[in-house]
């Protein structure tokens, strides 16, 4: 029946920009500092920790940095049901940080990276709506739930969806960010050709 | 003649008080101080006495007074840190460091003194990078520094100090500039010692009284921008960094995981907040303790010419050792880890050590 949500996509920074100052989120780059946190946390990972490592690490720092960025005079911190998210009271919104599979990609739905619990499905939406079509549809609290989503590329999109069976089933809009090219994760530029080690002292023999 | 100078002398070397040299000596306490202020010759069997509990040899006491080095001129890193007992040992390293050096002048002819005075120069980003185009370095990261200094003509020594709280110091002799380093470090903090030390060297040749401070922090910030030169790092770097991209870079510059962080810090690739969660995620890796992975240690190419030529001529580091009239772990320490690397560091003479 998800299926029947039409998904708002923006994909131009113009459009991007606009929403998220209406949302009351700064900018994108303030959004894109948090996606930056995340990831290089998740490279904090090496091959002795646990294999999940890189996700944990993510997760952990991408909600620190929603709250080291956003927490104060309008957005607090708060745990419905166990869910880690910023809230904006007078907009009646909540801000989530989440680890997909693939952002910023029109022919691809982001998947969570972990099982969403039942705390995360109350906050979004799910269930409550039953079987009712809806476009747009408008949770009976009044409150609308938005994912910061970033994959590994370093990809992310604010975007609100609709939480079943542990995972994102629909999509009411996707707002993307960033397709992670901004990044720059290249390796460190080393060539060895160019280092100064041709020195050798003058020794003789009186 | 007996000389004071050189009882007080070994005595500090062995970090030794005057009661603690009484003891092992079997001499009074009394007499020591005596000998020490000179106003006393000591008889043979004291001398001898002396000379078992310092192991020094015999010679070692009469030859001419020590070279004194102004300590007030001596620029020494964590001055906080250090006990009187271990200053003066290291000071004391320093006076048989000039001998050694004044040996080698005698023995071989050394490149001279190549380093500009830049003490008028209170940048030290502008001061590093004005001695890099001195010595014709442009932005290269330096493969070697110890050959760079010896080129140069800086002399450097070992400190066998196995202490965490003495890292180097530095003064002008004669118109040479010296430098003594802890070589029980990790190769990367020597190698950073060595140009925190040229710092001084260059920037506070004429600063005279004790070192601030603010120059220490100067001859860091020297020491950072010598060693990783602003625009090839902006030039190598990618714009978003990890902690193993920090680990990986190091190595192009030869510093420590923790010095390239911080010069990333403040070349401002790095956030306050970046910086600071990659100094913990380092610590947590042993970066703060130790270097794993780190670069092997550099080598004197002029200890191992001279080595090489005296065994040519069938000479070793005895034959030094006894040229000096110094102990030879004292000859060791000196040179220790400079000409290449032995497995073990030098074992000071025991023979002063025993149960009281």
């Amino acid at each position: 029946m998800r299926n029947m949500i039409e998904t708002m996509v923006r994909r131009e920074p113009w459009e991007v920009g606009a929403r998220v100052v209406e949302l009351e989120l700064g900018s994108v780059e303030q959004l894109l500092r948090v996606r930056s946190l995340a990831i290089s946390a998740s490279a904090d990972a090496t091959n002795f920790h646990p294999a999940n490592a890189a996700g944990t690490f993510a997760y952990h720092y991408g909600t620190f940095g929603l709250r080291k960025e956003y927490v104060g005079k309008v957005w607090r911190l708060d745990r419905p049901d166990g869910v880690e998210v910023i809230v904006h009271e007078a907009l009646k919104i909540r801000v989530i940080f989440a680890n997909v599979d693939v952002a910023c990609d029109d022919q691809i739905k982001p998947k969570p990276r972990s099982r969403k619990g039942a705390g995360a499905e109350r906050v979004c939406i799910g269930n409550l709506f039953g079987s009712l079509l809806e476009y747009a549809p408008q949770p009976p609290d009044g409150w609308r739930t938005f994912y910061l989503m970033v994959d590994e590329r370093g990809a992310a999109e604010l975007t609100r969806p609709v939480v079943e069976r542990s995972t994102f089933t629909a999509y009411i809009e996707r707002n993307y960010l960033s397709d992670g090219t901004d990044l720059d994760r290249g390796p460190v530029r080393l060539r060895d050709d160019d280092v100064a080690d041709d020195f050798d002292p003058e020794v003789v023999r009186k | 003649m007996f000389n004071h100078k050189r009882l007080s002398l070994a005595r500090k070397r062995r970090r030794l008080t005057g009661k603690v040299l009484a003891e092992i000596s079997d001499i009074s306490a009394i007499t020591i101080s005596r000998l020490e202020n000179n106003e006393n010759q000591p008889d043979d069997e004291t001398i001898t006495k002396l000379a078992r509990a310092l192991g020094y040899p015999l010679e070692f006491f009469f030859e001419d007074d020590p070279e004194e080095i102004d300590t007030s001129a001596v620029s020494f890193r964590s001055l906080t840190k250090m006990s009187a007992k271990e200053r003066d040992a290291a000071i004391a390293a320093g006076a048989l460091g000039l001998q050694l050096s004044s040996w080698l002048d005698r023995e071989f002819r050394l490149p001279s003194a190549n380093i500009i005075d830049l003490s008028y120069e209170t940048n030290p980003e502008i001061a590093a990078r004005s001695l890099r185009q001195f010595w014709h370095l442009g932005e290269k990261p330096i493969g070697n520094i110890l050959g760079l200094l010896e080129v140069n003509g800086i002399r450097v020594f070992s400190l066998a100090e196995n202490t965490a709280s003495v890292d180097a110091f530095s003064f002008w002799r004669d118109e040479r500039p010296f430098i003594f380093l802890n070589n029980y470090k990790t190769a990367e903090h020597s190698i950073y010692d060595s140009v925190h030390e040229v710092g001084h060297l260059t920037m506070h040749r004429h600063a005279g009284s004790q070192p601030s401070r603010a120059a220490e922090r100067e001859a860091n910030q020297f020491a950072s921008a010598f060693l990783m030169p602003e625009n090839d790092v902006r030039a190598r770097m990618p714009r978003f960094i990890t902690v193993n991209t920090i680990i990986e870079a190091r190595t192009r510059w030869r510093v420590s995981a923790m010095a390239m962080a911080y010069r990333l810090h403040t070349l401002s690739l790095l956030s306050e907040w970046q910086y600071k969660s990659a100094c913990i995620e380092l610590g947590r890796r042993g970066f703060r303790s130790g270097e794993p992975g780190g670069v092997a240690r550099e080598a004197s190419r002029i200890w191992q010419k001279v080595l090489s030529q005296l065994w040519a001529e069938r000479r070793t580091k005895n034959d030094i050792a006894a040229a000096l009239h110094i102990p030879l772990d004292e000859l060791e320490g000196l040179i220790w880890g400079l000409a290449g690397t032995p497995s073990t560091r030098p074992e000071r003479t025991r023979a002063f050590v025993r149960a009281v």
